[in-house]
């Protein structure tokens, strides 16, 4: 792919960070978020996820300039843009309901920021077509948005947000609108575009596997607050909390407890003990789904005795749902298993969690 | 056993469709159909059936005199200053109150707080008796004594506005816009909430201005009710009859005597239905007109994707 010299003109990535940042509106009873320190990596990709309400859109609302923060800062390198109007940030969206404006072509919706930066004629052309080669709409641009489908329309509003190069990109669920296909196509694409953009990128979304696939720099938030950041292998390895363990890849989670030598689950079935997990006391036991294994795992081991509910075919692997001590678990299991058979689950040590009563992580997996 | 909740959702059998959906369209249009007919339909044929004879009322005679009246009409050139001065008026009224209209909608859009009382204060001459208004408004611009002549009419040097042949219609035109706008900015007022935010914020987004965003996300958005706004009142502004009719009376000398009071002059002060049947004719050919404007600028902008 040719690189284009004016919508990739971007100088050294700016780093964004916020410190103490906070957002409440008048009259709530507790704000939409608190306490927010991030940096974001120059160059890179951050992604911000949660659950619906966690205040994910409403930072990124605050880094786009469209609300004010109650408290706090944000800065765009040596620049604190906190009370900077979204007119003069300078910052580029894309949004999750595309936002073309209905009445201009894909051209002139994409020329529309050059338009009120009042770039010359030659130039707003030059760059446009740069930034739709790089979205692939070239032979688009004549059309007006009702005229395109959702994956298309995405492409316009993207190549919108890049056509004045700018150096932080904003983007607000940007793949939630289109169907699966077309979702991870856009993801690959997206991911090479920023590469080669190196635009420094805040993303906000709702589904996991989006957040884990794209990010450079990850950021899950819950209820206002950040339940974990860093790098995403790391946060999927090692989850800080239960909330982040089942949002991030649905971890099963056991309550069980110490007696002696053993584990015992709630209705008191044994489950087998093993080196890494507390020495007492009770606590909340999680593996992941295609951690579960029926036999041939060697090693220290943990087993599980489980009844088969429900067997999905996912293509090469099974998705089975079991019961076991009275909990509901998820194994991805190679071999075919029928509904009420009793089979021994087995998860290597090395892939069981645990985490205290009230949820933290508590000892490291080995 | 406990029964499964699945068990109560047995099919339920449909009901059987009878003659009545068959029925029921006709029967529900029916009365509106045979409304329009006889108030709209039927006093169109029967104006356009009177201008071909000349009715003595009192005497209860027709005589076909074929287009006689047409020729009356035009050798006279009452029609023809008519059609001028309601001209005048339409464009007197209608841009201004569409573009106050406008621009006090989007004052009131704009506020935090009070937008109630302000859409109350200028919706209240739309519910107002206009003649009784026109009353006052004629009591206000009376001469030298008048509330108008006493203040500005002296500041800007223009004075005795009912009794002068270029004021009279200005002054009806202000009334006009006076009892007008609040309807143009209830309609706007509605629009403008239909104006989608996240487009407002992506043009800021941009880097537009307000000017800017007004223009290339507000105004598109608007559009159909522009049209509609601008229609609403030239129809109005083609029937304007209350104001003339108490403030000049037509006068002085026809200057401000619209179509819609010639009509008024002709076919019920002088008895001459026909005449009167001539400048209706006219009448509906314009409000024909601006319907059929109507209703392609709007089917323009429905084809452009504004809505």
């Amino acid at each position: 792919m040719t690189v284009h010299p004016l919508a990739t003109r971007i100088g050294a990535p700016t780093p964004v960070a916020v410190h103490n940042l906070a957002k409440s509106w008048p009259g709530a009873q507790r704000p939409v978020f608190s306490e927010l320190d991030i940096d974001c990596p120059a160059g890179g990709i951050t992604i911000i996820v949660g659950p619906s309400g966690c205040g994910k859109t409403t930072f990124l609302r605050c880094l786009c300039g469209l609300d004010v923060p109650t408290k706090g800062e944000i800065r765009f390198g040596d620049q604190d843009v906190t009370r900077i109007d979204a007119q003069h940030r300078g910052v580029a969206m894309v949004f999750q309901n595309y936002a073309l404006y209905p009445t201009k072509t894909a051209f002139d919706n994409i020329a529309f920021p050059l338009r009120m930066a009042r770039v010359g004629a030659a130039e707003t052309a030059d760059r446009v077509r740069a930034a739709a080669a790089l979205t692939r709409i070239e032979g688009l641009l004549e059309r007006l948005p009702s005229q395109l489908s959702g994956g298309q329309r995405q492409r316009v509003g993207i190549a919108r947000a890049i056509v004045r190069g700018p150096s932080v990109l904003l983007m607000d669920e940007p793949l939630s609108n289109l169907d699966t296909k077309l979702r991870v196509e856009m993801r690959a694409e997206l991911s090479a575009l920023q590469r080669e953009l190196g635009a420094t990128t805040v993303y906000v979304t709702h589904d996991q596997t989006e957040a884990l696939a794209l990010a450079d720099h990850l950021i899950v938030m819950r209820d206002g607050k950040i339940e974990q950041q860093g790098a995403p292998e790391e946060i999927f390895r090692h989850p800080a909390d239960v909330f982040v363990a089942d949002f991030l890849g649905s971890m099963n989670l056991l309550a069980v407890r110490r007696e002696g030598e053993g584990m015992v689950l709630a209705d008191g079935t044994r489950v087998s003990s093993l080196p890494g997990a507390p020495s007492s006391g009770s606590f909340q036991l999680g593996f992941r789904a295609e951690d579960a294994h029926i036999g041939g795992l060697a090693g220290d081991r943990a087993t599980l005795p489980a009844m088969v509910r429900r067997s999905e075919l996912m293509g090469s692997e099974r998705l089975v749902h079991l019961h076991c001590g009275g909990v509901a678990l998820r194994a991805r299991l190679k071999q075919a298993v029928a509904p009420g058979e009793h089979i021994d689950l087995h998860v290597h040590a090395s892939a069981l969690h645990y985490f205290s009563d009230d949820g933290q992580r508590a000892g490291a997996v080995a | 056993m406990s029964v499964s909740p699945a068990s109560v959702l047995r099919p339920i059998t449909m009901p059987r469709v009878g003659f009545a959906p068959l029925v029921a369209p006709y029967v529900l249009v029916a009365p509106l159909l045979g409304l329009i007919f006889i108030f709209a339909i039927l006093p169109a044929a029967l104006a356009l059936f009177l201008t071909f004879f000349e009715t003595d009322i009192l005497a209860g005679t027709m005589r076909f005199v074929g287009t006689a009246n047409f020729a009356r009409a035009a050798d006279r050139g009452n029609v023809l200053n008519s059609l001028r001065v309601t001209f005048l008026y339409t464009v007197l009224t209608v841009p201004p109150s569409m573009i106050l209209g406008l621009s006090i909608a989007l004052a009131i859009n704009g506020l935090r707080r009070g937008r109630m009382f302000w859409q109350a204060v200028y919706f209240l001459p739309v519910a107002a008796t206009l003649v009784a208004m026109s009353i006052v408004w004629r009591w206000m611009f009376v001469g030298r004594k008048g509330i108008i002549d006493q203040t500005f009419g002296q500041a800007i040097g223009l004075t005795d506005w009912l009794n002068s042949p270029v004021l009279s219609l200005p002054a009806v035109a202000i009334v006009g816009n006076w009892q007008q706008i609040g309807f143009v900015v209830i309609l706007y007022l509605a629009a403008l909430t239909a104006v989608p935010r996240h487009l407002l914020e992506a043009a800021r987004v941009d880097g537009a201005g307000a000017w800017s965003r007004f223009w290339h996300v507000t105004w598109p958005s608007i559009g159909p009710t522009t049209v509609f706004v601008g229609i609403i009142t030239s129809v109005d502004a083609l029937r304007v009859f209350d104001t003339i009719s108490t403030m000049t009376g037509g006068g002085p000398s026809r200057s401000s005597q619209t179509l819609a009071h010639l009509m008024w002059e002709r076919g019920i002060y002088f008895f001459d239905i026909g005449g009167g049947s001539v400048v209706t004719l006219v009448l509906l050919a314009l409000a024909l007109a601006a319907t059929a404007v109507q209703r392609l600028l709007t089917a323009r902008l429905e084809r452009a994707g504004t809505r």
